[in-house]
């Protein structure tokens, strides 16, 4: 009779036991513009928010309307490397692909492929030759040539004490003429980041 | 005296017993410490990455189940592994200190073994170093240059870590603010400068070389008793037009390890006896002396054991390396960085705070031993002399209890190595071999490593790395 009295307390502890035991990962979906962060590393948000004000940048300076008034027709961009100085494994794609979308959705300038993906399409075209239809057959030698080569490089300071860490990234873009080799934008963005190692709960 | 006799007796007794059955942690690795010695390193690596780990390390010490095994997949060749787990080394030595920080009053009731492990500052920089020169093996030269980066942001924030790991302490109420933080001379690594130079000559960009260069030799001008050897001779001969430059780095012996000391003081009346165990090679703990002294007034019942860790080198035999490009000799290595020394010099770091820690341990934990072993015996004397025999059992008991929760921290990495030696060559651009001999105190060759055949160009970094561990 003893026993029998312990018998329901135990089960239910058990299933409960069971039950919190698997639900020990609990994933939330969130909007991919949603600012998360966990680390105090660049991040997402981070790529996000300087690409979006660097091209708002670049592409509100004369050097367009200069160029337009020129040659009569929108500048070709080449976005190429932005080099990592940091003391963080940055993936550069991240922030180029953010710089090519603001810069394509501008919608002030064209841009061409990098050189990466140009060769992956060089590759197709070449394959399409007598293999293709000659009606959709994309002909050689039609690419279009970039005008201008953004590029720069991500540096970072870091200074920490009292279990605060102050990480100061500062980037550093530049659109150069790739006829002549003139510098026409220099743009640089700053972010200065406060990380409380205190605040980790553990 | 007669019943102090008798007591002795069972001391000694008891503290044989302990001893008997006393192994460290450093026991535990000997089959793959042979694997290393054997340099079958992917057997070494599999012992400790495989389903066996938890036999080596426990949950708080997966910061060294990583620095091993990465260290062992870089020995073996294989870089990708090892940035893997070099790169989470890095990632819970930061985790484990902030956590260290926040739960430092811990520190002062558990031994610091149960603690989360921090890593100790040596292994904190070079877990940088070291993955910077797997990147380099992949061609991945800014993820290397991201490497030497941190190693000097965390030199240069190296003895503010430590001083807030102090002041967490000193913040605790046992502390009393007797916790001092350790100093360090090293601030600059002449290895990771050497790195760091041949990364920006890899993108020529000379200036930035020549900078690094000329820091890899203020390290040795400023740090005078870590860097007591020649400055290697690098980058002075112009390169000879037409050629490519050849870098080798050679690392020979091994980082230092720890090892347990033990001092022990067991009161009896108006006696006190000293004991003290020290570890040997195979990781066993052995009675080194133990002495009676009379003490008029000191009363029985006392027990005090701490338990201090003790970096010690691993030197290596190696006393010259010759270099060799398609087995014609090209010159020798010449040492640029003492990882082995730069290790126990900074142990200080931590050491200080251990010291204290453990002294503040001890006493709390001998008193408070004391105390219940008078209030059992109080308690017992009324149940006649049985009783106060059970109860002398049970306080001798108690003292074996404490003892065994007074161990010494030896965790530390195994398979750093100890010393780096570096040479510059021009060779003409094309497919070479090149093998590096490894030479002992008396001109005998301990080890050649082959090499492999491997195209060399222009304008690239042409880096070869060699290990010789012994």
């Amino acid at each position: 009779m003893v026993f029998r009295k312990w018998v329901r307390p135990v089960v239910v502890l058990a299933a409960f036991m069971a039950l919190t035991s698997c639900a020990s990962t609990k994933v939330t979906r969130v909007s991919s513009d949603t600012q998360i962060d966990l680390s105090g590393r660049w991040n997402d948000t981070d790529a996000q928010m300087v690409a979006n004000a660097m091209i708002n940048d670049v592409v509100s300076r004369p050097w367009i309307s200069d160029f337009m008034a020129q040659a009569n027709r929108k500048p070709v961009v080449i976005v190429g490397d932005v080099r990592n100085r940091t003391d963080e494994h940055i993936d550069p794609v991240v922030f180029t692909k953010s710089l090519e979308r603001e810069l394509l959705n501008s919608g002030k300038v064209k841009f061409v492929a990098s050189s990466d993906e140009r060769s992956d399409v060089r590759a197709e075209r070449a394959s399409q030759q007598g293999e293709t239809s000659p009606e959709t057959m994309k002909k050689l030698g039609d690419e279009t040539g970039a005008d201008f080569y953004l590029g720069g490089v991500i540096t970072s300071v870091i200074d920490a004490s009292e279990g605060q860490k102050v990480v100061f990234y500062k980037i550093n873009l530049e659109l150069t003429n790739i006829q002549t080799n003139e510098k026409v934008w220099i743009g640089d963005k700053e972010i200065k980041k406060i990380i409380d190692k205190n605040a980790v709960k553990w | 005296m007669g019943n102090n006799g008798l007591v002795l007796g069972c001391l000694v007794l008891a503290l044989g017993l302990t001893s008997c059955v006393t192994m460290t942690r450093n026991a535990l690795f000997q089959q793959a410490d042979a694997g290393a010695n054997d340099r079958d390193y992917a057997r070494a690596a599999r012992m400790l990455d495989g389903p066996d780990s938890k036999k080596y390390y426990g949950d708080k010490d997966q910061v060294l189940r990583y620095l091993d095994t990465g260290m062992l997949y870089q020995l073996g060749g294989q870089p990708d592994q090892s940035i893997k787990r070099l790169e989470e080394a890095d990632r819970l030595i930061d985790e484990n200190y902030t956590k260290s920080v926040s739960n430092a009053v811990a520190s002062f009731v558990l031994n610091d073994y149960q603690l989360e492990y921090f890593g100790e500052a040596y292994e904190d920089i070079y877990v940088n170093v070291f993955k910077a020169i797997d990147y380099i093996q992949l061609g991945r030269y800014e993820d290397a240059g991201v490497e030497i980066r941190r190693v000097n942001t965390k030199l240069n924030l190296l003895e503010d870590k430590y001083g807030r790991f102090a002041d967490s302490l000193n913040a605790s109420p046992t502390a009393r603010g007797a916790v001092k933080p350790g100093r360090t001379e090293f601030h600059n690594s002449a290895l990771a400068r050497y790195l760091s130079a041949l990364l920006y000559r890899a993108e020529n960009r000379p200036d930035d070389a020549a900078l690094d260069l000329r820091n890899l030799r203020e390290a040795f001008a400023t740090q005078p008793n870590l860097f007591n050897f020649a400055v290697p001779k690098l980058d002075e001969a112009p390169q000879a037009p037409g050629t490519v430059r050849l870098s080798v780095l050679a690392f020979t012996g091994r980082s230092p390890l720890k090892r347990a000391n033990n001092l022990r003081i067991n009161t009896l009346q108006n006696l006190i006896v000293i004991s003290q165990q020290t570890e040997d090679a195979a990781g066993n703990l052995e009675f080194t002396n133990m002495a009676p002294l009379a003490f008029p007034g000191v009363e029985q019942g006392y027990n005090f054991k701490a338990e201090l860790p003790e970096m010690v080198l691993r030197p290596s035999r190696v006393t010259k390396i010759r270099v060799l490009v398609d087995g014609v000799p090209a010159g020798e290595l010449s040492l640029i960085e003492k990882l082995d020394t730069i290790a126990h010099e900074t142990f200080a770091l931590s050491q200080t705070p251990i010291f204290f820690k453990t002294v503040i341990r001890t006493v709390t934990k001998g008193i408070l031993t004391k105390k219940a072993k008078d209030a059992a015996l109080q308690a017992a004397s009324s149940a006649g002399s049985l009783g106060t025999a059970l109860a002398f059992a049970g306080g001798l008991a108690a003292d074996l209890a404490v003892d065994a929760s007074e161990q010494a921290d030896l965790r530390i990495a195994r398979y750093f190595p100890g010393r780096a030696s570096v040479g510059e060559f021009d060779v003409a651009p094309g497919t070479h071999t090149v093998s590096v001999e490894y030479f002992g105190p008396r001109g005998e060759l301990l080890y050649r490593d082959p090499g492999v055949a491997k195209p060399y160009q222009a304008g690239g970094l042409n880096l070869f790395a060699s290990f010789d561990l012994e």
